[in-house]
Parts: structure tokens; C-alpha cells; sequence
């Protein structure tokens, strides 16, 4: 189980400002780079800024936040709010 | 021998320092940390034990323990993102420190040790406003109430009472302070966040009720409401009352002398003295 990666990558995000500079560039790419390894379903939520996936995957709340207040993945705080609301909402039906 | 002379239940968010410096000493943040601060100055303290959570800055997923107690001679933070507050360092006992863990341990608290650590916005922001010139030595304590499984509030009360003991087993004439650092109900990041923000006050009638509770030092309702099920509706961070909690079961004999909540943010500020 690789989630540990994601909640790395959040707090790496959160810490690193070449780090969130080089993912804003090039997402793709940059994940590629990163020392730990996503599986295809992180990578692919990642990318797409479906952290509603994430969430309900078990990546810890208050690590993902990062990914909003920084802009990555095209999120917006608007955004990640719909998306994590969403996700707990369709569990829950 | 030591004892302990009060307790100051604290908020900690990490943007407060900004905020108080943005918009001054006038505002009610501002206000209420710097009676709590008046309060903390009176008790006169030697030294502080500080129960508290880590937001997944000195512990992470590799290795997150329940229950630690920081033991060294001092410690740096923080490491995480404080606007306005610099990095620094901040005396502790480690002798006291490490008595303060093998009493706990010995009557069945099976606290981890930490050495040579850092500590995030949960202990520097209470320090900043208490103490801004960080002279005082403060020995941390922390408890996981972000993730579960969380320690009960019944056992985070009795840890409390077991803390107390250990340090009027102390020998030294010392004089011990002991803070609660934590909010009451808070979301941040999660699903019970308002729609289009990323934190947000979930269950502000917790927030009145747990003032009620403290109050009225109906300290077991509030150990007994403190479950699981209520802190998935308060939100993510609302498991940090357990500080509280833990600092309540350190007082023998002091009184409320001062209640002030704070709804907006979902908390509130306390002394007993």
C-alpha cells in the first residue's frame, strides 16, 4: 500500500517551494522524478486533481489541503472543497 | 517538592501570530492571549509541561505514537509554516523530563521518548503570546488525537492525574505550569469544511457545550461526550479537547478564574489558577 507516498508528497509540497515550483512546470514529469512511487490510480488522481479519489483513499486531510493552497493540479481551494465534499457525499449515499 | 500551580487551555492555529500582527492588539484574539499571558505571568511558573498534538511534522506515518514525551534539554520549532514567527530554540529539563517519563510509565502509560526533536505551531503559538521571549522551560507531551485510533478521553484524563503525580514526586521546589493546546471543533481540509473553503467551524454546539462543561467543572460529562462519534461530526482536528482533557486531570484544587470562548475559530481560552 503506497498512500504514504501521496501524504509525502503533501508534506514535501508544504516544505519545499522548489518542489511545488517544478510541479507546477510540469506535473507529469516532476512525479516521475519523485523518490517515491504512486500506483496508476494515485498518479492518475494526482494528476487530475481528483482528490476526491484521494480522500476517500485515506490521504490524510490535512497534508492534501497543501495541494489547493498551492495551485497544484489546477486545484482551487473551491475546488478541492467540491471535489473532498463529493467524494464523502457519494460514499455516503 | 514541585507542583503544579495552574492550567491555561489554549487554541494554537497557526495563522494567529499574523493575524494578531495584522490586525493588532485591539482585536479579540489579541485580547484574549494577552490575558491568558497576564494569567501565565502570575502563576509564575519554572517551568511548563505542554500537552499538545503534532500536525504530521515531528512524527509521520513511519512512526506515529500515541502517547510521547519530548526528553532533552531543548528543542526548535517550528517546523512547520508560522507566519511572522522565526525559528528558534526552547529551554527544556531533560532530568525532569525523563523522571516525568518513567513515572508515567511505570504506572502503565507507555509514553514514547524523544531526543533531539522539533515541534510544530501546536507548541510555538501558545509560547509565542505566553512568553514571547521563550525563557521558560517547557517539557512537551503529545498526544495523537488527529488520527485514529485516539486515545480515550478517560485514559487521556488519567494520564493527566498520573502526570500530576510524577511531578510532585519531584524533589525540587518547582513550580509547573501546565498548558492544553488545542481547538474544540475544526475542520481543516476535510469534508465537514463549508462549501468552497478549506477549514471551518463544523459543531459550534460543542464548542457551547464543552464551555458549559468546563464551566460548571462537569468534567465527567465532558470526558464522557468527548467519543469518536463526536469528533467525526466537529471535525478533523476537534480530537485535540483530549490536550484539554489531559491538562484537566493535572489540577488539584485550582479553580476556573477565566473562561473566554472563541466561536469563530471554534475554541476557546481558560485558566485555573
Amino acid at each position: 500500500m503506497s498512500i504514504i507516498s501521496v501524504n509525502h508528497l503533501c508534506r514535501d509540497v508544504a516544505r519545499d517551494r522548489a518542489l511545488r515550483e517544478a510541479l507546477l512546470r510540469d506535473p507529469e514529469g516532476e512525479l516521475a522524478q519523485y523518490p517515491r512511487k504512486f500506483t496508476a490510480t494515485e498518479r492518475a488522481a494526482l494528476l487530475a486533481g481528483d482528490v476526491g479519489t484521494l480522500y476517500q483513499m485515506g490521504v490524510n486531510a490535512y497534508l492534501m489541503g497543501y495541494l489547493a493552497r498551492y495551485g497544484l493540479f489546477g486545484l482551487t481551494g473551491e475546488a478541492y472543497s467540491a471535489r473532498v465534499r463529493a467524494s464523502e457525499a457519494a460514499k455516503n449515499r | 517538592m514541585a507542583s503544579i500551580v495552574g492550567a491555561i487551555g489554549l487554541p494554537h492555529n497557526p495563522n494567529f501570530p499574523e493575524l494578531v500582527a495584522r490586525q493588532g492588539l485591539t482585536c479579540d484574539t489579541a485580547q484574549s492571549y494577552q490575558r491568558a499571558a497576564a494569567e501565565f505571568e502570575m502563576l509564575r511558573p519554572d517551568a511548563v509541561l505542554i500537552f499538545t498534538t503534532d500536525h504530521l511534522n515531528t512524527f509521520f506515518f513511519e512512526n506515529l505514537p500515541i502517547l510521547a514525551i519530548g526528553v532533552d534539554d531543548e528543542f526548535a520549532g517550528p517546523n512547520d509554516e508560522v507566519p511572522t514567527v522565526s525559528h528558534r530554540k526552547v529551554p527544556s529539563i531533560a532530568s525532569l523530563a525523563r523522571h516525568l517519563h518513567a513515572s508515567t510509565v511505570a504506572a502503565g502509560f507507555d509514553l514514547s521518548s524523544v531526543q533531539e526533536f522539533e515541534v510544530d505551531h501546536s507548541v510555538i503559538v501558545p509560547l509565542h503570546f505566553l512568553s514571547s521571549t521563550f525563557s521558560v522551560s517547557v517539557i512537551p507531551i503529545f498526544i495523537s488525537t488527529h488520527i485514529a485510533p485516539r486515545p480515550t478521553s478517560r485514559r487521556c484524563f488519567v494520564l493527566g492525574e498520573t502526570v500530576r503525580a510524577a511531578v510532585q514526586s519531584w524533589p525540587g521546589p518547582l513550580r509547573v505550569a501546565v498548558i492544553g493546546s488545542g481547538s474544540f471543533s475544526f475542520d481543516v481540509h476535510g469534508h465537514l469544511s463549508p462549501p468552497g473553503r478549506l477549514v471551518g467551524v463544523p459543531d459550534p454546539a460543542w464548542v457551547h457545550r464543552v464551555g458549559e462543561h468546563l464551566q460548571r467543572n462537569a468534567i465527567s460529562d465532558l470526558i464522557n461526550e468527548a467519543t469518536p462519534e463526536r469528533f467525526s461530526r466537529a471535525g478533523n482536528v476537534s480530537g485535540e479537547i483530549l490536550n484539554w482533557i489531559a491538562m484537566l486531570g493535572t489540577i488539584e484544587g485550582q479553580k476556573l478564574s477565566w473562561f473566554k470562548p472563541e466561536l469563530e475559530f471554534g475554541n476557546s481560552y481558560a485558566v485555573w489558577r
